[in-house]
């Protein structure tokens, strides 16, 4: 099957979710076509691969209807697993050699700066062979090539105390301000020190007179909030809010910082602006994946790489697990993996007429694509589609499907297909396309496990992606036990068979109509021959 | 939960109503001990705080100095999972383009409406917003950040949410509600942004400039209390982020024409880049000897250059500016082609969007002429403008200590000096007017009033430099009779944003108690805590880590929070119909 530039989404149950009134069991009639052009639809189709499917609740789940949980962490560029219990405070990057390029974010490699190729010796740098970015442009070098984080953050602390004039001013000035400004608030016990722990405002307390001990922040900010403490003292004027008292049972108060930054006329920046080309100026890409968002390229950090996890997935409703990774990071292996693909058949299209080029369909005339329907379960379904007569939107197309029902063998041993096809030929010459009359609601073809009908269209003018909201229904019979886990009730299965049933919409992009030609007069006539 | 007593801006508040809020504020650390496991009870004692705002979501943990991630809605976020684009200039390729580049006209006008809002989380004019499309938004940017940079079980973290002044509440609610159906955060602590803006410059009061993406919005903090005034902030305009890029984009497609380029759209996002990168701030200085120019030379112009025909302002003024005749080779893309067209912009060029944007006296081109250039549109006052009328329209108290702290925050205050000139504006404006006084007082009733009540001037106002303010810091015994019933000086300009008038006498003394209290409030601050003083009604910025900074502080220092929710009672509220937030949020 050609399937080179369809996607075809499937929709999950986030139509159920969203509205509570649709019942894939109910009559399409009462609930209203799926429409693709809303633009919430982008938030609930999804590509059948990324879809898994809850053997309990017999449903589809998307990435949005699953809960997950890490089982490991680790760094995608060196595939070194790290703890959980350190993850946090390295920020969740790398913290050995692993950096990303600020330029253009690929991963950067240490090369040695010196001339000798046999015997490398420092200084090393980071170098892009991307973009050939290299940390030397922005003075940073390293003696070793390994634990460059560390030597990275020395650097920088160095530098931070290299006054007046620091090598990496521009490095550290948003970080410092920052902890200039926590130190001061830590300093006056701003938090909420009753509560013990935390390490602010640790050292007051037992002498203040409400019962817990807010700090003078908390107290500032709580002060009509009602936030507990609040309530308990008469209120007898403002003097008390915001004032809390040291151990001594002085009286501390929050005060503002000293040595607040005034605003200045950032002269510096615009006389450099004037200077520089348009090229060193960061783009905001490269600026939101630093801290202090610089505006010159000459600022720019390498960046540690992030850390990936490995996650596993339940289902929301149910909490059984869909997916389990391997914890080991360099296993690709799966001890569960539930996936849509193995219970929900596949769709695809294709054009019938291969001369068609889906980027640009002939306006006003009619396109017939081939709708083939995979089945992946070891029962065959039988299937009914079903699509509203015309598309969404202001204008529409007109969507025939010409066999809406039919059915679809059972996936079963590849050989036998090959063995069929010895005995029934007949199958075989369904296809091609002779006179035969194609709207007598006929299969096109169909072969084993699959089956292909074909769909129409006729499309108004406009330049447009044609999507065709599709309601998919399946009908098959399993064994009852089969699926449901419960082997150990239902020994080796009686044979009995149960019903079951998945109903979903999915939408099918068919192609992209052409522009309007300003010769079409010519061209629709010839097409129309074409599909006559 | 409703009878909790607090509001956003500030003072709704009743202490005697807190008993029943009162189990949000109890210790944290039962909650904490369920949730954790093993080495991560450190861990789940720092909340995560959510930044969400129109363009941008930041998110990270409290006490730590920047946020993990910022994502930015970019187009990407509207696009289905498993969509793949090519460029329109590759028709060869094989992929379909769920939504193409759109290259013809026609095709722009008719996806115009759902293509506006591509970028912005949201607009406010709540008629024509999806809802349900904010929340797969704002759910979609989470779990990126969520799941790539925060690395944590989000059912283990309490969330908190700094949250602008004006946010609709139905957006509040939408928030909150994708927060704990998605991501079970056991609760959320909502904080004022303006006040978290204020912690993170380091002080008590301040007046908030927040330039944001579809408005300016101007909140005065004293003490760290929003003095919001009735809508919950003293002034809004239009002059913000939005505008800045669509001046931008004029500006320089009028410099394509000029250069013989017609018909040029410039890409939108492309316009978005260059304002990031090399749109800056001409100083006050240069601007003021340039109108003094323009207003000798030809009284019929516009006093900025640039508002008249682009271009002809480059070849006949002086250049006072420090980018004197420096150009900038510059890649333009426009709509219809990929390949960008460089042309070499004078630097000067680059200064004006942020004149059109937020200084001129109307952000309209067309109708230039007969405009008289008095009253600019009420929801498009230049910053200046509305930043006298903000101060103007608070009580004198409230003024005095934020006229030397003005923080300006938002995306575009980063624009390199755009702060400085607000402040130099806004001091031209302060002098030009003769202060704070639009009623002049006479000399007799100044006398009058002195008298009245002499020992009351807590501050040595009457020194005030070239802005003299009129000595009503005095609230009760106001001279003129107009404002005799009303116990604070208040702008007769603009007497719906008043902040302190409370409709009812008991709200009015819920929010300051009354003017006593903070007058002895402020004579104890003297008397503990002298100051080295500087002149007061001096004017000054100063600058702040902004919202995310001072939530990350206040949220590290457990500080509890004007308002929580928790996850349960909120779904059972919302459950049973209701809004799920305590009433003084709405």
């Amino acid at each position: 099957m050609e399937l080179d530039s369809i996607g075809v989404n499937n929709t999950t149950s986030h139509n159920v979710r969203y509205d509570p009134d649709f019942d894939p069991s109910s009559d399409d009639d009462d609930s209203p076509p799926f429409d693709p052009r809303n633009p919430r639809s982008a938030f609930s189709l999804f590509p059948l691969e990324n879809l898994l499917y809850c053997e309990d609740c017999h449903q589809i789940r998307c990435p949005r209807c699953v809960l997950e949980e890490i089982v490991s962490y680790y760094c995608p560029s060196c595939l070194f697993e790290v703890p959980s219990s350190t993850v946090k405070t390295e920020g969740n990057r790398c913290t050995r050699n692993c950096f990303q390029c600020p330029i253009c974010f690929a991963s950067i490699s240490v090369v040695s700066n010196s001339d000798q190729v046999t015997a490398p010796t420092g200084p090393y740098s980071l170098t892009c062979s991307y973009c050939h970015w290299s940390s030397k442009e922005i003075g940073l070098e390293f003696d070793k090539p390994a634990n460059l984080t560390a030597q990275f953050a020395k650097q920088l602390k160095a530098a931070a105390a290299e006054n007046p004039k620091p090598k990496y001013a521009e490095f550290s000035t948003y970080e410092e301000n920052f902890a200039r400004l926590k130190s001061h608030y830590t300093s006056q016990g701003i938090g909420a020190a009753g509560s013990g722990t935390g390490g602010l405002g640790v050292g007051r307390g037992a002498t203040d007179d409400y019962g817990t001990s807010p700090g003078t922040l908390s107290r500032l900010m709580g002060l009509y909030t009602g936030g507990g403490h609040v309530g308990k003292r008469n209120v007898s004027g403002l003097s008390a809010r915001g004032v809390g008292r040291d151990a001594n049972g002085k009286k501390t108060e929050l005060t503002e910082m000293e040595d607040v930054e005034i605003v200045g006329d950032e002269k510096d920046i615009i006389d450099r602006l004037i200077q520089v080309e348009f090229d060193e100026t960061t783009t905001q890409a490269q600026n939101l994946c630093q801290s202090r968002q610089p505006k010159f390229k000459s600022q720019l950090r390498p960046i540690a790489t992030l850390l990936r996890t490995k996650r596993s997935k339940r289902c929301r409703a149910c909490r059984h697990i869909l997916v389990k990774p391997e914890p080991k990071v360099q296993s690709t292996r799966f001890r569960i993996k539930l996936v849509a693909m193995n219970y929900i058949p596949a769709i695809n299209i294709s054009r019938l007429d291969p001369t068609t080029s889906y980027h640009s369909l002939p306006p006003l005339s009619t396109h017939q694509f081939l709708l083939t329907v995979t089945n992946p379960l070891f029962d065959p379904i039988s299937v009914s589609l079903s699509t509203p007569q015309k598309t969404p939107g202001k204008y529409p197309s007109i969507v025939t499907i010409l066999c809406p029902e039919f059915e679809v063998g059972a996936n079963t041993d590849a050989w036998d297909e090959v063995l069929k096809e010895d005995s029934s030929g007949e199958k075989k010459s369904r296809r091609g396309r002779g006179d035969r009359d194609r709207s007598d609601g006929t299969v096109w073809d169909s072969g084993r496990n699959w089956s292909t009908v074909v769909i129409e269209e006729r499309d108004e003018e406009d330049e447009k992606v044609v999507q065709v909201p599709i309601f998919v229904r399946i009908e098959y019979e399993a064994e009852v036990g089969m699926d449901s886990g419960d082997v150990g009730d239902v020994p080796g299965g009686d044979g009995r068979k149960e019903k079951k049933e998945h109903a979903y919409w999915c939408v099918l992009y068919l192609g992209k109509i052409g522009r309007m030609h300003a010769n079409y007069k010519y061209l629709l006539p010839r097409r129309g021959v074409i599909h006559a | 939960m409703d009878t909790s007593s607090s509001h956003l801006s500030g003072y709704r508040s009743s202490p005697r109503t807190t008993t029943s809020y009162k189990p949000s504020s109890t210790p944290l650390a039962p909650r904490a001990y369920n949730y954790t496991s093993g080495s991560g009870l450190t861990q789940s004692e720092d909340p995560v705080v959510i930044e969400i705002g129109t363009r941008y979501l930041r998110a990270g943990f409290a006490n730590e100095a920047a946020p993990r991630c910022v994502i930015p809605y970019t187009e990407d976020m509207w696009r289905r999972v498993g969509d793949k684009v090519v460029d329109s200039g590759k028709r060869g390729g094989t992929m379909l383009i769920h939504k193409a580049p759109i290259s013809s006209e026609t095709a722009q006008t008719k996806k115009k409406s759902t293509r506006k809002s591509r970028g912005e989380l949201w607009q406010y004019d709540l008629r024509s917003l999806d809802t349900g499309l904010v929340e797969d938004l704002i759910e979609r940017a989470l779990r990126e950040a969520y799941n790539k940079y925060l690395l944590v079980d989000s059912k283990t973290k309490k969330v908190v949410l700094p949250l602008p002044p004006l946010l609709p509440t139905i957006l509040i609610k939408t928030i909150t509600n994708t927060i704990f159906t998605q991501f079970h955060p056991p609760t959320i602590t909502y904080f004022s942004a303006p006040v978290l803006c204020t912690v993170s410059a380091g002080l008590r009061s301040a007046l908030v400039i927040d330039i944001g993406w579809h408005e300016t919005v101007i909140t005065p903090i004293y003490e760290l209390r929003v003095i919001g005034g009735l809508v919950g902030a003293a002034g809004r305009t239009k002059r913000a982020g939005k505008l800045l890029r669509k001046k931008t984009g004029e500006i320089l497609e009028n410099l394509l024409v000029e250069k013989g380029i017609e018909g040029k759209k410039l890409q939108e996002n492309h316009v978005e880049e260059l304002v990031h990168r090399v749109v800056w701030c001409e100083n006050y200085e240069v601007r003021k000897l340039e109108r003094e120019l323009w207003r000798k030379a030809d009284r019929s112009k516009s006093p900025i250059p640039g508002t008249s025909l682009p271009g002809t302002h480059a070849s006949t003024k002086p250049i006072f500016s420090p980018a004197g005749q420096a150009t900038m080779l510059i890649p333009l893309i426009t709509t219809d082609s990929h390949k960008p067209l460089s042309i070499n912009i004078p630097l000067s060029t680059l200064s004006l969007p942020v004149e059109h944007a937020f200084f001129e006296a109307t952000t309209s081109n067309d109708s230039y002429d007969g405009y008289d250039g008095d009253e600019p549109d009420q929801d498009e006052l230049p910053l200046p403008q509305l930043l006298y009328k903000s101060l103007l329209a608070c009580h004198i108290d409230v003024r005095a200590a934020c006229l030397s702290r003005i923080v300006i925050v938002g995306g575009p205050s980063n624009i390199p000096g755009l702060k400085k000139r607000i402040i130099d504006e806004l001091h031209a404006l302060v002098q030009e007017n003769g202060g704070w006084n639009t009623v002049k007082i006479t000399q007799s009733a100044r006398v009058r009033r002195r008298g009245a009540s002499p020992t009351v001037v807590t501050e040595g106002e009457d020194e005030r430099p070239p802005p003299p303010p009129p000595k009503d810091d005095v609230p009760p015994p106001l001279p003129p009779p107009k404002f005799l019933d009303e116990p604070l000086k208040l702008s007769p300009a603009e007497p719906a944003k008043e902040d302190v008038k409370g409709e009812s006498a008991e709200e009015n003394t819920n929010i300051f108690g009354s003017h006593n209290r903070i007058r002895k409030y402020k004579e104890l601050e003297e008397r503990e805590n002298p100051k080295p003083s500087q002149p007061p009604g001096f004017i000054q910025g100063v600058k702040s880590l902004g919202t995310w900074a001072g939530g990350s502080i206040v949220a590290g220092a457990r500080v509890r929070g004007i308002c929580e929710v928790e996850r349960d009672k909120f779904l059972s509220a919302v459950a049973s119909g209701g809004m799920g937030l305590p009433n003084n949020m709405l």
